[in-house]
């Protein structure tokens, strides 16, 4: 009886001393300046512009922010976003596509290359395998920072959002839809929407060729796409991807039928038999051929290693060019890198490397 | 109680640690990925004081008072409370089980604790907002620990071997499906994989303040059960001869050293080796009485912590390595100097 009494004591007291200083500190705000003490993803933004107000909904790019001071749901941006931390590669290339990155990008994370940052006196933060560079951010007096789920652990995240006040953005788009969205969006932030519109109308003008080029193929081929080696299998893209979505638009069907980047057996690709095989540019592609030596595709040599993947695998406007370099790889009869639309009308924004030379590295 | 002064005994020791404290305390804070000059960290130190804050709140801009203020001082302070949390939740565990080589992780806090984490990143509830994580690792170690204190229980006492090997079962039962959570979302692997390797970095003066009051307390219900554990520290029988409750003590000793570990691991994630090595320094230094070895053994933690933190902090420019590693690298070749020690009967664990 004891015991059970001391136990309970402790595990009461553990609990009063728990909840009671949450409640300090939601009421107090003592040293965290009235934060809200909360991740809650915000998906309404409210820019305010020469008294005029616009709406941005982040949900239709598949993206939200946490911002400290949101109200009611919606965050409130005066003026425009001008000194922006980006800690993901397609949302560096999309600013720059946009005409923001030298105006606006204060910092990017060392996997942002393209634009090379040292061309423009940008700093580069080195981002660990889950750690915030926090004190390198607060030195850039950042007014946003831009990134993807599941980089950063909460902890830091929290600190970034709540103790230090800098509004935390992230992007997710999925599809070549929300891809649109996320220029309009990044367009909209950084006061350069008519450029996004440029982006998007281009990307739809290819997206309607590539469909017109492959109307007519008849003997559908298949593909599997191998992204990596994990524990139990081969990670790869399936269902409600844009990379799924690429080789839908390509005519291509996509062996692998799970949903999202999952990881696949061996048997399941045997059993998939794909036509052709696209090997991720950080796969060692003997070890696929080591694995697959009976695959139909290994044996007629239908395989190929991305040698930049930042086109296939970053959900950007970029994804037009791995598009076509997919199609042009898989039907070489029907489709030509040359068949893309020339970027002639956009000489204003820097979209180089060209998409073959991107591509084949 | 007369203090002797002299060089080399305990009071003048357990002063020169203290001195090493307070200075490993202002030599991080002058540390960081960016470089603050030191009259800039020093006026920022001095504004935060009552009174002579008036006389230093200028000569810095905004940036470096909040890089030194909110990222810098909650880090170090939590590194104090988390090394002095750990290191005396080892001194205490390692009196109750009679075991050099025990830490406190082994009665359940750390698998606990992971399980309490991961439950929190695969679910993605906010029952307790941003600090959800936290308050699920501290409840489930203490949950995980109370569940083998019970399980251990047979005919009114806690057969420590019995413990000790509850303990590790449900360890193991634990990570099976903390790999299982981890096996159905991959994405959180990188979250998980950061939290296991202990790291300070997100840590706030929120949640310094929660655990400093937990660790508080624990410190002192431990070392007011000093004399008990030197009495377990000789055997059971040896303790309940002189009049100990040896079941009561051994009870209030874990649950005390579960309420602060957890609370500590809870910010800071799975820091190894402070809890097992800082406790036989503390011994080597002053001598096996728990009444010492518990609060040096915290002095000695915190500025063990302290120092791995200003290595993980600075040895890459604008990132850190998680500290968990430091303190790994360190520790076992200090480890493996300690059982040199031991087995030339070095000192009295």
């Amino acid at each position: 009886m004891k015991t059970i009494k001391i136990i309970t004591t402790v595990v009461v007291v553990a609990i009063v001393i728990v909840a009671g200083a949450l409640v300090y500190e939601h009421f107090s705000g003592h040293s965290t300046n009235n934060s809200q003490n909360s991740l809650t993803p915000v998906t309404s933004i409210a820019l305010v512009n020469n008294g005029s107000t616009t709406m941005i909904n982040l949900s239709k790019a598949n993206s939200f922010v946490y911002a400290k001071s949101a109200n009611n749901g919606v965050f409130t941006i005066h003026g425009s976003l001008s000194r922006i931390v980006s800690l993901i590669p397609s949302v560096t290339v999309t600013l720059y596509a946009l005409g923001s990155y030298q105006k606006d990008v204060k910092g990017v994370d060392q996997f942002s290359t393209y634009p090379n940052p040292s061309n423009y006196d940008i700093p580069v933060l080195t981002i660990g395998e889950s750690s915030l560079p926090i004190e390198a951010i607060v030195n850039l007096t950042p007014d946003a920072i831009m990134t993807t789920t599941g980089y950063f652990t909460t902890q830091e995240i929290n600190k970034v959002v709540n103790v230090l006040n800098i509004p935390y953005f992230v992007f997710n788009p999925e599809t070549v839809a929300q891809i649109e969205n996320t220029n309009t969006i990044l367009g909209e932030l950084t006061d350069t929407a008519h450029n996004a519109t440029i982006i998007n109308a281009w990307m739809e003008k290819n997206i309607d060729e590539m469909s017109n080029l492959t109307k007519n193929i008849t003997n559908e081929s298949s593909i599997f796409y191998d992204l990596g080696h994990g524990s139990s299998g081969i990670y790869t893209a399936g269902n409600g991807t844009f990379i799924n979505e690429m080789f839908q638009i390509d005519h291509i069907k996509n062996i692998i039928n799970a949903t999202g980047y999952p990881e696949v057996s061996r048997e399941l690709v045997y059993k998939g038999n794909p036509g052709f095989v696209l090997i991720d540019e950080y796969v060692n592609q003997s070890r696929f051929l080591k694995d697959f030596p009976n695959l139909t595709a290994v044996k007629d040599k239908n395989y190929t290693t991305v040698l930049n993947d930042s086109f296939i695998d970053e959900p950007t406007f970029r994804t037009i060019y791995a598009m076509f370099w997919i199609g042009s790889v898989v039907y070489p009869s029907h489709i030509n890198m040359t068949d893309i639309t020339a970027f002639n009308n956009f000489t204003h924004f820097d979209l180089s490397p060209a998409p073959h030379v991107g591509i084949y590295g | 109680m007369k203090f002797n002064l002299k060089y080399g005994s305990r009071p003048f020791k357990a002063i020169v640690i203290t001195i090493i404290l307070f200075i490993s305390i202002i030599f991080s804070l002058f540390l960081g990925p960016v470089k603050i000059p030191l009259p800039v960290v020093a006026r920022i130190f001095f504004s935060q004081i009552p009174l002579v804050g008036n006389f230093a709140h200028w000569g810095f801009t905004g940036v470096e008072y909040d890089i030194v203020v909110l990222v810098r001082e909650p880090v170090i302070l939590g590194a104090v409370i988390v090394g002095a949390a750990l290191a005396m939740g080892g001194s205490s565990v390692q009196s109750v089980f009679r075991n050099p080589i025990t830490e406190p992780y082994i009665i359940g806090i750390s698998s606990g604790a992971t399980l309490g984490a991961v439950f929190a990143l695969s679910t993605q509830v906010m029952w307790f907002g941003a600090y959800t994580l936290q308050v699920l690792a501290f409840s489930f170690s203490i949950v995980v620990m109370v569940v083998i204190y019970s399980i251990s229980f047979r005919s009114g006492r806690v057969p420590p071997m019995y413990f000790l090997l509850s303990g590790i079962a449900i360890s193991l039962f634990l990570s099976a499906i903390v790999g299982l959570m981890l096996f159905s979302n991959k994405r959180l692997e990188s979250e998980a994989f950061a939290w296991l390797l202990g790291s300070l970095s997100g840590v706030t003066w929120a949640e310094d303040a929660v655990v400093f009051t937990i660790v508080l307390i624990s410190g002192i219900v431990l070392t007011s059960f000093s004399k008990d554990m030197d009495a377990l520290q000789m055997g059971e029988h040896h303790a309940q001869s002189i009049g100990v409750n040896v079941e009561r003590a051994k009870l209030i000793s874990l649950l005390v050293t579960t309420l602060g570990v957890s609370a500590a691991v809870s910010i800071s994630g799975l820091i190894g080796f402070v809890g097992l090595l800082m406790p036989h320094v503390s011994r080597m230094l002053f001598g096996g009485s728990n009444r010492i070895v518990i609060p040096t053994s915290a002095v000695l933690g915190a500025i063990f912590l302290l120092l791995a933190n200003d290595i993980a902090r600075d040895s890459l420019s604008y990132t850190e390595i998680p500290v968990g590693i430091i303190t790994g690298l360190v520790g076992v070749p200090f480890f493996m100097y300690l059982l040199r020690r031991i087995s030339r009967g070095g000192y009295v664990t």
